[in-house]
């Protein structure tokens, strides 16, 4: 098990009232799974991959990482777990846009301190991703589709025990979604790469491998696909 | 961190109007305080120099006169100077020393009633007038004295009592024992030295004053004048310990009322002005660093979630803050440096106010700022200050930012 939430209830106050995002759930990742967290917009997804991600703290229950409750790290720690062993991809990309393509992945690389060999492997995941010859542009020249295989190049760089990425197909259209669907499936089979990520789209759900289906802030399912 | 100066770097091109407004608002900062230290440094370079001069760079008084000196008691004088005189003078600091005597006067014409118009009369060596306080400079018409009868006005004291080059002046002092001293004298030449205070003294010659003041052959005080003014103090204390001196006050002018705190006013004026400067500039800057940082949440979320810590968020900040401070304040100093050469030709004038100090303070109504390379890094070195000053909310506020906003901000 890489991760694991633990009767994990997050909440957060708003105003008089508390919104309950997560109402006690148990769910845990294995290496080498490609995992989706599906459900409407509002049921929690992206609330829980925040928790399994180390980004945020629960209000109460456990997060486990490498079978290690979380909660004993201070910040500066957490963010060198994230930094080692975690992998993130956003829905908008959030590629940094000062930076080019292969300083974007660069950067994960030198926040996670990892200086062996820096030129190579970011060249090598630039290439994986199809931007062999995009690596000088900055996110503003790349498309959609192109500025997402950098963010994934971004997050494999660092070979992460996981990458999360949050509903990482909503802002691209369906081809490119796609696209980037199969990049990342073909990451999961042919490296073992573990992935987990959300959508609320039923194509996109098809091609996870197992789907856990939250409903505010509650699993309602949890199935393997072939 | 080469990245974390990539990104700083490249950053500060994202927004260039608000770099440019940002690098101006440090630019105009730094000149500022350029010109302004650059005005105390001219207050500094001449008044000061000026006031050592005459109030003498070292001074030797009876150690009763030092005590009252502010009511200048002619009667705790030195009755003999040629000793002191000689003492300094064998000083190799020494350039020359000088027998004064000060005493307030009333004085008029001699056609008119005796009059009540007040003025401060010096009675000195030539030397004195013409090395030290350049008297002969400063004339705005006729000459300096030659005769013992024959007195230098200044302009104000000559206005107020209406008298011109040639006008035969009746003087009424005091002798050291309180006797009345009247003299006539024939007035030389008048002389301007810049501020109203100032022009209202007389100088006549060593043996006038001596003989109104009723001391033969000595003087309320002795002046030294040293090779280097700023290096008095270790002069006066060589020369306290001379067996000749030992009995008497002998002490360096930024020993003595009111020199002894002018160093500290003058440092309080140039802290306080510069502080006002860097707090104001500061805040400008604050405004458009908070804006880039606002701007910024998602990204800065993105590189928390990678691992960037809280406190390199901070230096991030900084090195763009001091970047564009590095900028304006180079600007600034150019546009400083020329503002305060500019005024330096033309010159500041301080109004009536400069009038109201005491003549010992011979602050002139004309000020010239001086420019140094000393006021150019630290106006520089203050301009960058100001960018530390404004960055440090913004960096703080920026280094609060939660990874977590990086999945839920959207652009
Ligand atoms: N920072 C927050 N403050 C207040 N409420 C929040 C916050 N984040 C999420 N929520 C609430 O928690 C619930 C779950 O949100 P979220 O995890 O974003 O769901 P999903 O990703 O499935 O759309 C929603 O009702 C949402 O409004
Ligand atoms: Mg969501």
């Amino acid at each position: 098990m890489i991760c694991q939430l633990v009767g994990v209830k997050k909440t957060y106050p708003m105003g008089e009232l508390t919104v309950v995002a997560l109402n006690g759930i148990d769910v845990g990742v294995d290496e080498g799974e490609f995992t989706v967290f599906a459900g409407p917009s509002g049921s929690g997804k992206t609330t829980a991959l925040n928790l399994i991600g180390c980004l945020d703290r629960p209000t109460s229950g456990q997060v486990l990482l490498d079978g290690r409750d979380v909660a004993t790290l201070g910040d500066d720690a957490l963010g060198q777990v994230r930094a080692r062993r975690i992998g993130f991809i956003f829905q908008s990309f959030n590629l940094i846009p000062v930076l080019t393509a292969a300083e974007n992945v660069e950067l994960a690389l030198r926040l996670a301190g990892l200086d062996k060999g820096r030129k190579e492997k970011v060249e090598q995941a630039l290439v994986d991703v199809g931007l062999k010859d995009f690596m000088g542009r900055r996110p503003n020249q790349l498309s959609g589709g192109q500025q997402q295989r950098v963010a994934i190049a971004r997050a494999l760089v660092k070979k992460p025990a996981i990458i999360i990425a949050d509903e990482p197909t909503a802002n691209l259209d369906s081809q490119n979604g796609e696209a980037i669907l199969d990049l990342m499936r073909q990451m999961n089979e042919r490296d073992r790469i573990t992935f987990l990520f959300s959508t609320h789209d039923p194509m996109v759900m098809a091609r996870a491998r197992r789907v856990v289906r939250l409903k505010d802030g509650a699993i309602v399912g949890d199935e393997r696909l072939a | 961190m080469e990245l974390l100066v990539t990104m700083a770097v490249r950053n500060l091109g994202r927004n260039r109007r608000r770099t440019a407004l940002t690098a101006l608002t440090v630019a105009l900062g730094t000149a500022l305080l350029t010109v302004a230290l650059s005005m105390v440094n001219g207050i500094v370079l001449t008044t000061l120099e000026k006031a050592a001069g005459q109030a003498g760079h070292v001074r030797v008084v009876d150690v009763e006169y030092a005590r009252r000196e502010q009511l200048m008691p002619l009667s705790e004088n030195l009755p003999d100077t040629a000793p002191i005189v000689a003492a300094l003078s064998a000083d190799p600091d020494v350039l020359a020393a000088f027998p004064h005597i000060a005493m307030g006067v009333t004085g008029c014409l001699e056609s008119a009633e005796i009059g009540e118009k007040f003025a401060l009369l010096h009675g000195a060596p030539t030397a004195y007038y013409t090395d030290v306080l350049h008297l002969d400079a400063s004339l705005s018409a006729g000459a300096m004295p030659t005769a013992e009868d024959e007195v230098l006005l200044g302009r104000a004291f000559a206005e107020d009592i209406g008298a011109g080059v040639g006008s035969t002046v009746i003087l009424l002092g005091q002798t050291q024992d309180g006797s009345p001293a009247p003299a006539r004298l024939r007035v030389a030449g008048l002389v301007d030295l810049g501020s109203r205070t100032q022009n209202r003294q007389l100088w006549v010659s060593m043996e006038k004053a001596r003989w109104m003041a009723d001391i033969e052959g000595g003087a309320t005080e002795v002046l030294a004048q040293v090779r280097d003014y700023r290096a008095s103090g270790a002069v006066a204390a060589r020369l306290r310990s001379h067996r000749a001196l030992s009995t008497y006050d002998v002490h360096a002018w930024d020993e003595r009322s009111p020199f002894d705190e002018i160093g500290g006013v003058l440092g309080t004026i140039k802290s306080v002005v510069a502080g006002i400067i860097v707090f104001i500039t500061g805040l400008g800057v604050l405004n458009t660093m908070l804006m880039s940082v606002l701007e910024r949440t998602g990204e800065i979320g993105v590189m928390r979630a990678f691992g960037l810590r809280r406190r390199d968020t901070i230096v991030l900040f900084f090195i763009e803050a001091i970047a564009i401070a590095g900028l304006g304040g180079l600007g600034g100093v150019a546009l400083g440096a020329a503002g305060a050469t500019i005024l330096g030709r033309v010159g500041i004038h301080l109004g009536e106010g400069a009038s109201k100090m005491p003549a010992t303070l011979p602050i002139n109504e004309t000020m010239y700022p001086q420019l140094t390379a000393e006021v150019l890094v630290t106006g520089f070195l203050l301009g960058l200050l100001m960018a530390v000053v404004g960055a440090l909310l913004p960096a703080i506020r920026a280094s609060r930012i939660q990874p977590v906003d990086a999945m839920r901000h959207r652009r």
